[in-house]
């Protein structure tokens, strides 16, 4: 076995170090009656030729080549090549967390510019080396809220990402009626009224308001005017922001410009392929006074015995390994080769490629839009405007028009009435700089 | 040969050399004004342009603050970071609990597929067939390989893995006997045990256990008495590098008392195709892909933690999971009695496809004597452990005496009185050219040192690193202010830690950052 470095004469040497004739006397401890009685019922070994003709042939099943239209939290962006390059270096790959910080201080610098940047993006204060994605982020950061308060009631949209409602429900460990969904108006923005009857009805009990913007139906949030009813109606309530499309901020004011106390993102946008959603990393980020009560590991600059600048794991009293089960989080292992990524990818772009990149993202959602208006079968459903998604009603039966999209290589994004029974006949599509003119052309002429 | 064997006798007992090593500013230091590292696509809507309307509130004015670098740049500046990391790929990482074996390329070759990187989650199963498949095929062999009847792919570490497991049990204690809310976690127990246990909103009792090192059948009968406990944590072998004797009888204790019984299966890399977890009545089980199936730590994630699980149990999985339909593969949320979703989407399938590369190139796993198998790692990663163990006995106090599983532990209690401790042989074993052990863990031990060699190493390896250890027990006595000012060939001196904490500085900001 080619992994496997020991010859028969390394084991014998190994063996009479050891004291051993056998290998069965190393398994005094393990009683008869819990020791497989026969091999694992496994194929024979595959050779690395049959391994990749294997993988190539399941790879090839997926119809992955369609023109994709669908978002929803993962966002096909073209990666720049240096990514790939860089995280498959084998000192970033093949590394463990950096516990010993004078033999990973590669690691350590990257994480602490990965906060940085997370930072830069969100002009927050503080960020931590990265959670698993933004689902279970921002569940995590309305835990937080919960913690810093003392409080347990919760408010959040109706328009949050399904899957993570579900991510926090699940998270959440009081009553899950102490989570108060609040219901979208005929342009697709929360309804600021009942926003505000709710959060008066809530309050001393209100832990947080979090609001995911844009929301799931892509629309843009009147993120100030929110953050205004919350801070005059429920003060100690923490404002608490989720965002699935990070490019969006190449454009939109960012959550600390509207003081967000804890400001959640998913950051597969950068650096991370879709991949059937297995490459997500969650951006955590706070203001100053929240350090303490922040989950996650987080890296901070020092100096070494001879003064040199240097960086470590630091704040660990608030971790699992130390705090046991008083821990923030039960966090440990996070995401950090697609920090990594994310940071490759986010510096590449720098000041001036995110913004250019987000306003590209941005026309060619508009120029959708601008064709889909002239359709009869199918019409915008909200009237609020969107970032690089949006929501479309169809008069067709929505089933029947994405068999026929599909069958013509076309994702034509994802359907709502799973989600929300009241929306059976609308859709969200999306679009990207990847998304080209005869692309769209192509989607909408599908439409009548 | 000869020549091989006096070069590795050389290295054997040498310090390792300083690299040639560029001090490396942060890349925001290397940015100015009018730079860009990247290309945009083309522009393909020609003129078409469009007022954002966007209230004016909302729209970001600049991104002043993001730096400003060329390609070039970016490149040598992460090329630099890489070279100031210890990993895998560069030398010996016998950090116990994390098993730190070789990631095999391949795997990362495979990763790259076009056709699985550029799936999109929502598409429909149909267009997925190939993704599904990998991910039910995994979940069948680790059922094969732990005996268990399902699997979730989706937690996406360990200790996500901890609390979906625990979710899953509180969920089915709220059914079955709703006062049932402590969980038993021995004192041997990693620290995201007790801390999923209060994030799934469960109490923890610790458990002390014996002398031997291992747990007593009595005590858990003892602290079952109140019919309380909804489970016990329990880490099989245990971080003390042993196997937990009696984990059938303390099973059965708890089955018969209403209580079921979870495996942190972080050490499973002992245990594959030598015992299973069915075997020892284990509930509930999570793995861990990054460390037993070889997918890369990649610097501390991302992970991979599955949970496994008996039939009993299946309703409590997470939704959405895999079902095979003939030929046909789909996904389903069909479970009333979920816990519901603890991802975004199906998990981190990076890792997936990469640990099932692994079993697939292990391959069966014959009686002993085969060449190949999963089994045949196992048994290889405990020789090293107890290889490790018996060179070093005697030189480092060796709190339980017998044989070891997957790692051991040493204490520095025969250096105390030269006054080296354990961080401080650490620190010194990075001069040699190593990464230290686990340190100061488990709890129960005071001082350790835990050392989990794993099977992908080498007989001149391990030996070089014994050597080290025993140079460095030797300058203990002899020099000891040599081992106190170590490292001092690393990248860097001893860090200060508690100025990091003193006076925070957790992210770049200009004028601010220098020391």
């Amino acid at each position: 076995m080619r992994y496997l470095p020991l010859n028969t004469a390394n084991q014998k040497a190994l063996f009479k170090t050891i004291g051993i004739e056998s290998f069965d006397q190393l398994l005094d401890s393990i009683p008869p009656a819990v020791r497989f009685k026969k091999p694992l019922g496994l194929e024979a070994a595959y050779s690395e030729h049959k391994l990749l003709h294997h993988f190539q042939d399941l790879a090839e099943k997926n119809h992955s080549h369609v023109k994709l239209f669908a978002g929803g939290g993962s966002y096909r962006h073209h990666i720049p090549a240096i990514v790939e390059s860089l995280i498959s270096r084998g000192e970033f790959l093949t590394a463990y967390t950096p516990y010993q910080p004078e033999i990973s201080q590669g690691t350590l610098q990257a994480i602490f510019e990965f906060q940085t940047l997370a930072c830069q993006l969100l002009e927050m204060d503080i960020a931590n080396a990265s959670m698993y994605d933004g689902a279970t982020a921002f569940a995590e950061g309305l835990l937080q809220a919960t913690r810093v308060t003392k409080r347990e009631m919760i408010i959040i949209q109706k328009s949050l990402h399904p899957h993570y409602k579900q991510v926090l429900q699940t998270y959440y460990p009081f009553d899950p009626k102490k989570i108060i969904e609040i219901d979208f108006d005929r342009s697709g923005t929360v309804n600021c009224d009942l926003l505000h009857k709710e959060i008066l009805a809530a309050g001393d009990r209100l832990a947080a308001v979090g609001v995911q913007y844009p929301n799931f139906f892509g629309i843009i949030e009147p993120i100030d005017k929110i953050k205004e009813i919350a801070a005059a109606a429920a003060p100690k309530a923490l404002f608490v922001t989720s965002t699935t499309e990070a490019i969006a901020f190449g454009m939109l004011k960012p959550p600390g410009g509207f003081e967000a106390d804890i400001a959640t993102c998913e950051g597969q946008s950068f650096g991370n392929p879709i991949g059937f959603g297995g490459r997500c990393i969650g951006l955590y980020t706070v203001k100053d006074s929240y350090i303490r009560s922040m989950p996650g590991r987080v890296v901070g600059q020092t100096v070494d015995k001879d003064g040199r600048r240097s960086y470590t794991l630091t704040f660990e009293t608030r971790e699992q390994h130390i705090r046991r089960e008083k821990a923030t989080s039960n966090i440990c292992t996070n995401h950090s080769l697609l920090a990594l990524a994310a940071a490759i990818h986010m510096t590449s772009l720098g000041r001036q490629g995110l913004r250019k990149l987000a306003e590209m993202n941005f026309r060619a959602a508009e120029y959708a839009k601008s064709l889909f208006r002239e359709k009869k079968t199918v019409k915008l459903k909200f009237s609020a405007p969107t970032f690089n998604e949006f929501c479309l009603e169809t008069t067709e039966d929505v089933d029947m028009l994405f068999k026929r999209l599909i069958r013509g290589g076309i994702l034509p994004g994802i359907r709502l009435k799973k989600f929300y029974p009241d929306l059976k006949s609308s859709f969200i599509v999306s679009f990207t700089e990847l998304s080209s003119k005869s692309e769209i052309d192509e989607f909408v002429s599908c439409f009548q | 040969m000869s020549m091989n064997e006096k070069r590795n006798g050389d290295t054997s007992t040498g310090e390792a050399s300083p690299t040639l090593a560029f001090e490396e500013p942060t890349i925001f230091e290397h940015s100015h004004e009018g730079k860009c590292g990247y290309s945009l696509p083309e522009n393909t809507f020609g003129d078409f342009t469009t007022k954002p309307a966007i209230s004016k509130n909302l729209l970001r004015h600049d991104l002043f603050d993001l730096p400003e670098v060329s390609e070039p740049e970016i490149v040598r500046h992460f090329t630099r970071l890489s070279q100031w990391n210890y990993s895998v790929d560069t030398g010996f990482y016998p950090l116990g609990s994390c098993t730190m074996k070789y990631n095999p390329r391949i795997n990362e070759k495979i990763a790259t597929l076009d056709g699985f990187a550029s799936l999109h989650p929502f598409s429909e199963p149909d267009d997925c067939q190939g993704t599904l498949e990998v991910m039910k095929r995994l979940e069948e062999l680790l059922c094969a390989i732990t005996g268990l009847d399902h699997f979730t792919l989706q937690p996406l570490a360990g200790a996500h893995g901890e609390l979906t497991g625990m979710k899953i049990i509180a969920a089915y204690q709220h059914i079955k006997d709703p006062k049932r809310n402590k969980v038993l976690i021995p004192d041997t127990a990693h620290g995201t045990n007790p801390a999923s246990c209060a994030l799934a909103n469960l109490e923890v009792v610790q458990l002390k256990t014996t002398e031997d090192g291992i747990l007593s059948p009595a005590v858990v009968r003892e602290a079952l008495q109140n019919g309380d406990v909804a489970a016990m944590m329990i880490t099989n072998p245990n971080t003390l590098g042993l196997f937990e004797t009696h984990i059938r009888e303390i099973a059965d204790l708890l089955h018969e008392n209403g209580a079921l019984l979870y495996m942190d299966g972080a050490n499973y890399n002992a245990l594959m195709g030598i015992s299973s977890a069915a075997l020892m009545g284990v509930d509930v089980l999570h793995l861990n892909l990054h460390k037993t199936f070889s997918t890369p730590h990649g610097g501390g994630g991302p992970g991979s933690g599955p949970v496994g699980v008996t039939k009993a149990l299946f309703e409590f999985l997470p939704i959405p999971y895999v079902v095979r339909n003939g030929a046909k593969l789909a996904l389903k949320e069909n479970l009333p009695l979920s816990i519901g979703r603890v991802a975004a989407f199906y998990g981190n399938f990076f890792c997936h496809l990469r640990a099932l590369a692994y079993i697939l190139t292990m391959g069966k796993t014959d009686t002993r004597g085969s060449e190949t198998g999963l089994r045949t790692a196992s048994e290889l990663a405990i020789v090293n452990a107890n290889y490790i163990r018996a060179r070093l006995k005697g030189r480092y106090h060796l709190p339980f005496d017998k044989a070891c599983m997957h790692e051991c532990v040493f204490t520095d209690a025969l250096q105390q009185k030269y006054d080296i401790h354990t961080r401080d042989i650490a620190k010194r074993l990075m001069d040699y050219g190593f990464h230290p052990p686990t340190i100061y863990f488990p709890l129960v031990v005071e001082a350790a040192l835990m050392i989990e060699p794993t099977e992908t190493e080498t007989k001149e390896t391990l030996d070089a690193f014994c050597d080290a250890m025993i140079a460095i027990a030797d300058e203990a006595k002899s020099n000891p202010a040599r081992v106190l000012e170590a490292p001092t060939l690393a990248k860097r001196k001893r860090i200060d830690q508690l100025k990091a904490v003193r006076e925070p500085v957790l992210r770049w900001r200009r004028g601010e950052n220098s020391t």
